[in-house]
């Protein structure tokens, strides 16, 4: 659903860095954040996203 | 913007997307040909549509680049934008949801961006045009069109009220010398300037959004006891207690990022 063109101009709406795709959500590394993918769409709302720990 | 914005915005579209996938006066005309023309001129690779609504712009760019991205606040109002997109049998369009004030795209990922009849629901136009800027290349174009702000305070204030009785999630329009402002404070460069008047059916403008029948009652009296100027301001033609249509006006603007 998200490919990778998408998935090369995506970045975190928080602190622009850099993303981890996986299969149903997004993850800022330096946010520790985790933004969901519903229904194949990547919701990138700061309110929206998850507490994220590495190796979680 | 803020959050209670944001949750007015969600509230309003998020119970009648497809009333938008089905608009008139969103799917286009005169206001979207122009856009069009200024932007295929810019021979884009990679457009951004930010606050999509039914997909009708998203849509009509991507018959011009080769990839386009539809952004919108409303996850249902993207679900319904995707089934119209794809139902026209467009495969080069993605779907993303954010905030248009804190845009989720690497800097200059984009060489146009539209955004068509949705800037009087942002809650800070300015930081939303700061984050266009930031996503365009550099010499990329911004292509908006809004609902042009009165001139006239008191035809303002009357027009606002009757917009935010029909949609909460309304703020404001912005006159032509605001968007002007907005547009130089970020960094980008008016190139092209139109105005086309949208004519407004009473009954499919206020049943797009749900109005309640009481609501709507209420809002057909305020506009009938306002003062007359106010009403020939935007061309308001009343047959005895019914509204038949009023008419305003759409400033189109294409900026460049310097």
């Amino acid at each position: 659903m998200i490919d990778d063109e998408l998935k090369a101009i995506l970045v975190c709406p928080a602190c622009k860095g850099d993303l981890i795709f996986e299969a149903t959500r997004i993850i800022c590394p330096a946010c520790r954040k985790a933004y969901p993918i519903r229904d194949g769409i990547p919701v990138m709302l700061i309110n929206e996203a998850e507490a994220w720990t590495p190796g979680a | 913007m803020s959050d209670a914005q944001a949750r007015r915005v969600q509230a309003q579209f998020g119970q009648s997307p497809e009333a938008y996938v089905a608009s008139a006066g969103h799917a286009g005309g005169a206001d979207l040909e122009t856009l069009l023309a200024w932007g295929r001129a810019r021979k884009p690779a990679r457009v951004l549509d930010i606050a999509t609504g039914g997909g009708h712009t998203a849509l009509a760019f991507a018959g011009l680049a080769a990839r386009v991205v539809a952004f919108d606040l409303t996850e249902p109002m993207l679900r319904a934008a995707r089934e119209f997109i794809h139902g026209r049998g467009a495969t080069s369009v993605g779907f993303v949801a954010g905030d248009v004030g804190a845009l989720p795209f690497d800097d200059g990922a984009f060489d146009v961006v539209t955004c068509r009849i949705a800037a009087h629901h942002f809650g800070e136009v300015a930081a939303a045009v700061r984050q266009v800027q930031r996503v365009l290349r550099r010499g990329g174009s911004f292509l908006v069109q809004d609902i042009l702000g009165h001139d006239d305070p008191d035809a303002s204030a009357f027009v606002t009220e009757v917009e935010k009785r029909r949609d909460p999630s309304h703020v404001r329009a912005y006159r032509a010398t605001e968007w002007k402002a907005f547009l130089r404070a970020a960094g980008l460069t008016v190139m092209d300037e139109a105005t086309v008047e949208k004519v407004r059916v009473w009954n499919e403008w206020t049943g797009r959004m749900r109005m309640a029948g009481d609501a709507r009652r209420e809002l057909e009296a305020f506009v009938r006891r306002a003062p007359e100027r106010c009403r020939q301001a935007f061309a308001f033609r009343l047959a005895g207690d019914t509204i038949e249509s009023f008419t305003d006006r759409m400033i189109l603007l294409r900026a460049d990022r310097d």
